[in-house]
């Protein structure tokens, strides 16, 4: 990882997120973050059979 | 709710999942990944939707590291001295939206260092250079839709954790090339007739995998947004009728899975609770939230069908098939409508979702009472098998039946 320190200069990061960023994660449900981090529902069956 | 106001809704349902998404995405790199999300703190919607970023989340060891991820996605000018990257058992080191780096060290992590006078990237093991060759990303011409030309390690291990279906999963490698043009044609066809729904598939859609596999069928899953995988095992033609259907499918999984992010807003009870828990049919294990998905799959294939075969000249074995496909999941939709008519399941935003579903549907069996009436399905698996409904159903005894 060290090795991106140069772009990580040269990208004028910024240190946190901004007002707005903030404000849109905090949107964000658990529920969500949940679904996508565990959830991992393949919809391989989603049809009943005949 | 009428069926232009399904579409808007669909339409804005969909751009507003679509940046929960991402925004969930932005949270889980600034929480986990502080150093990285610096880098990336202004980037758009789009590098927070890349597929293998859902995969790192969701997978429990990632074999595939963030900068490797997005180095695409960085300005050339901002391209580090040198990214950490993972050569898989085939000696391939898959960078999106750059290419497959082809080498013939196998799974070994190596350095890929950019000069920035010369302009050129060189793969080091240690410091022993390793030869390589740059294999551009395939996109079906004339989008920007990518079609996955070769295993991806990360894919593979979410697909795995998630499913023992996956253990026999391999991606089709040799048939990429020559579905390219099946898979354009099918878009085009959807394109021209339901251009509201192409819209939403060219919104949505990152990837597509074509695989073989004798247990897993094809799928989508939100812990790979933005990807169809599509199993072209069976002896079905896969051509642009076999893809229609799968995009109209799949497609409409990654459709809805943005659509209805917020499930609560649908669903009245737990989202995984069991369907066969609320109709008493406890042979059906599928989830309540699942079989909203299938609901709205069915509603995509059959509105998709039903206007390719109004619309557009096939082949007469291909608009027999087109025909069989479209049969086969009327009848298994009037089961889904029937199951999700179950009181207590929806919410009144569900319940207006169910509502179009259902009229569709009701349109369906009354103005081609044939889909239903003239076809036995009861010998066929969970997939179509057009082998299976030509010999149960022949051509020409089939087109004398819908008149």
């Amino acid at each position: 990882m060290t090795s991106w320190n140069r772009t990580n200069a040269k990208a004028k990061a910024k240190a946190r997120p901004s007002t707005e960023q903030m404000k849109r994660m905090e949107t964000l449900s658990e529920d969500l973050l949940g679904q996508i981090r565990g959830g991992a529902v393949l919809k391989d069956e989603c049809h009943p059979v005949i | 709710m009428n069926t232009n106001d399904f579409m808007q809704f669909q339409r804005d349902a969909v751009v507003a999942g679509q940046q929960q998404l991402a925004n969930a995405m932005r949270a889980l790199l600034y929480k986990y990944e502080p150093d990285i999300f610096e880098i990336f703190s202004d980037a758009g919607d789009e590098l927070f939707l890349e597929p293998l970023l859902f995969a790192y989340f969701a997978a429990r060891d990632p074999v595939i590291k963030l900068p490797q991820i997005l180095l695409g996605y960085l300005d050339e000018d901002m391209w580090p001295e040198e990214t950490e990257v993972h050569a898989d058992e085939a000696g391939r080191v898959y960078l999106p939206r750059i290419g497959y780096l082809l080498t013939e060290v196998r799974d070994r992590a190596l350095a890929l260092r950019w000069d920035e006078g010369s302009r050129e990237f060189t793969l080091v093991d240690g410091d022993a250079p390793v030869p390589f060759e740059l294999e551009e990303i395939l996109y079906v011409p004339g989008t920007s839709i990518e079609i996955v030309r070769h295993p991806i390690p990360l894919l593979d291990d979410v697909l795995l954790e998630s499913t023992p279906n996956a253990s026999d999963f391999a991606v089709a490698e040799a048939q990429v090339a020559e579905h390219v043009d099946h898979i354009a044609r099918a878009l085009a066809m959807l394109r021209a007739e339901w251009p509201e729904y192409h819209a939403d598939i060219e919104a949505t859609l990152r990837q597509i995998v074509l695989f073989r596999s004798e247990r897993l069928n094809s799928c989508a899953s939100l812990s790979i947004h933005g990807v169809v995988l599509f199993n072209i095992t069976d002896a079905n033609p896969h051509d642009e009728v076999y893809f229609l259907d799968e995009l109209a499918h799949q497609g409409g999984h990654v459709i809805f899975s943005a659509a209805t992010v917020r499930r609560g807003d649908f669903l009245q009870i737990d989202p995984e609770t069991p369907i066969g828990q609320l109709t008493g049919q406890v042979a059906d294990d599928r989830s309540v939230y699942t079989v909203l998905h299938g609901a709205f799959t069915e509603y995509a294939m059959m509105q998709g069908m039903r206007r390719c075969l109004d619309g557009v000249v096939l082949l007469p074995r291909q608009a027999h098939e087109m025909l069989g496909r479209l049969a086969f999941i009327s009848q298994k939709a009037a089961i889904d409508v029937a199951n999700l008519a179950t009181a207590g399941i929806l919410t009144d935003r569900g319940r207006q979702l169910y509502e179009v579903f259902e009229r569709s549907f009701q349109d369906m069996r009354r103005e081609w009472p044939a889909l239903f009436a003239d076809y036995d399905f009861s010998s066929q698996p969970y997939n179509f098998s057009y082998e299976l409904f030509a010999r149960t159903h022949p051509m020409q005894a089939t087109r004398d039946a819908a008149g």
